[in-house]
């Protein structure tokens, strides 16, 4: 029963996309849209000329790279602070605070602020780090407290330790909300990294783009954009799968 | 037939005998402020439970019997009076770890599986995990085939009585069980009674069970203590008079009969009592 509404759902989601790409191959041989909506064929052949798909990995490395980068210093920063907050709970909420704060802060102005303090190399790390950040410092926060109170009773009446409360309970309780906020956090990181590459870094999908829109070249500018939407896509799902294994595991 | 209740206690002690384990409750009261108002859950309570003894709460519901069983535990402190365990504070034997606990939500880990999760009081004492231990309770708890098993694959039977083996496996020198059958249907809970009672006359730990039910405590205790509400007050203390192992047939002497109704009156007296109270 299970099984057969998972496969019509993955039916369902094929064939939505599917009929999506085939209106937008058709729109754009009608030529209605005019010269800027190129079909989808043509991206996609023009794509695959080696030329061209050199470019493309070439920037694909750097974004994802970048991006991954972005992942792992904003989530690390966020669950050592989502940690730091739990084990001395004043500091908790001045933290709380700060995250909001941080995250208040449209990262649109922050790119050229960045650019000067920390270079255009570090820029798309560093953007994509802090969409990240927030994004993971609540969703750890979040986790620690789901632990339930009959559970935290339990280990004080048998004696556990701070460490041995943190390792035995309120880490496995926090992990499945932990992997949902990386879940969500991952496609921050890579919008985050390509808004950094964006505001002139060395290289990346976000590079690509400008100079394409600039000179024109709309089958790169079509090819650059799909390819970050697709990296976007593969990481949330690695990432839902994982989320998934740790919801069978840890709920 | 007679003999089952009015005999001499059977002594089966298998476990290693640790220095005696009384608990004292000393003029305990406990208020709590709601709405800027002082209320009285529990008003100087005294009873002690002797070493190897099992002592029963009960009491209308809102009486504070759980509040009491918590303070022994160490989770809340007196407003007044003392709880001593040993001599020792409650804090102090639970950082010895010798204290099990087991309550009416079972607080299993659902990411641990039946056998970890019974393991855990030896992770938790950072003590190695004497596996024979564990799966000689899980046994006892009638669970072989579903030591493998994760908590939510579990009936609601089977997750007290994994907790109530979790609460045994270091061999505490305390027991407190916080209506641990509280949300089990009625025939679960007798079995499970006639099993904790195999368990207990086994072992003949100090315990203090809190439960709304008046045939369990009778079932399973020494004695009964009888709390009343608003505030909480010792009422009566009972001794039950019938001797161990007890089984299906100690429920149905007369003798077992009488006691319940009496306590139960008991009861419904303090339950007239409070409806008095609160609405004169």
């Amino acid at each position: 029963m299970i099984g057969s509404s998972t496969q019509s759902g993955w039916a369902m989601r094929v064939t939505g996309i599917g009929l999506l790409l085939l209106a937008w191959e058709m729109l754009g041989q009608s030529g209605v849209l005019g010269k800027l909506w190129p079909p989808l064929s043509v991206i996609v052949s023009y794509a695959m000329e080696p030329d061209s798909t050199s470019i493309l990995l070439r920037a694909l490395h750097f974004t994802a790279a970048s991006a991954a980068s972005g992942l792992l210093i904003g989530s690390a920063t966020g669950v050592v602070l989502a940690l730091l907050g739990l084990l001395w709970p004043p500091l908790g909420q001045g933290l709380g605070r700060f995250a909001a704060t941080v995250n208040a802060v449209p990262l649109i102005a922050l790119g050229p602020v960045l650019i000067v303090t920390a270079g255009r190399e570090a820029t798309p790390v560093l953007i994509a780090s802090i969409t990240v950040f927030f994004g993971v410092f609540v969703a750890a926060s979040t986790g620690f407290a789901s632990v339930r109170r009959e559970q935290g009773d339990l280990l004080t009446v048998l004696g556990a330790s701070r460490s041995h409360r943190l390792w035995f309970l309120q880490i496995p309780a926090a992990l499945p909300m932990l992997v949902d906020g990386l879940k969500l956090s991952v496609t921050a990181a890579v919008v985050g990294a390509i808004l950094g590459e964006w505001f002139g870094a060395p290289g990346g999908i976000g590079l690509v783009l400008v100079s394409a829109m600039q000179n024109y070249q709309i089958a790169l500018l079509w090819s650059a954009a799909l390819l970050g939407a697709l990296l976007s896509l593969v990481a949330y799902g690695l990432l839902g799968v994982l989320q998934r294994w740790l919801e069978s595991r840890f709920r | 037939m007679a003999s089952a209740y009015a005999g001499p206690i059977v002594d089966t002690f298998t476990m290693t005998p640790k220095s005696a384990t009384t608990v004292a409750i000393t003029e305990v009261s406990k208020t709590f402020t709601v709405d800027g108002r002082t209320v009285t859950a529990l008003d100087r309570v005294s009873v002690g439970v002797h070493d190897s003894e099992f002592l029963a709460i009960i009491g209308p519901s809102g009486c504070g019997k759980s509040t009491l069983v918590r303070m022994v535990a160490g989770l809340e402190e007196p407003s007044s009076g003392k709880v001593s365990i040993a001599g020792s504070s409650p804090q102090v034997l639970a950082a010895r770890h010798h204290i099990g606990f087991a309550m009416q939500e079972h607080a299993l880990l659902p990411w641990l599986s039946v056998r970890s999760n019974v393991a855990l009081p030896f992770r938790v004492a950072g003590r190695a995990v004497d596996w024979h231990a564990v799966d000689a309770l899980i046994a006892l708890v009638g669970l072989t085939e579903f030591g493998a098993a994760r908590p939510r694959q579990l009936s609601g039977g089977m997750r007290q009585r994994t907790s109530i083996a979790r609460a045994l496996v270091l061999e505490p020198s305390l027991l407190l069980l916080d209506e641990p059958f509280g949300a089990l249907d009625a025939v679960t809970r007798r079995h499970l009674n006639l099993e904790l009672q195999n368990l207990w006359s086994a072992h003949r730990l100090t315990t203090l069970l809190v439960t709304h039910s008046v045939e369990e405590a009778v079932f399973l205790a020494d004695r009964v203590l009888v709390l009343s509400s608003h505030p909480g007050q010792v009422k009566l203390l009972r001794d039950v008079p019938f001797g161990r192992p007890r089984g299906a047939q100690t429920r149905r002497l007369p003798e077992f009969r009488l006691l319940v109704d009496e306590l139960t009156e008991c009861l419904d007296a303090e339950a007239d009592r409070v409806q008095d109270v609160i609405h004169p």
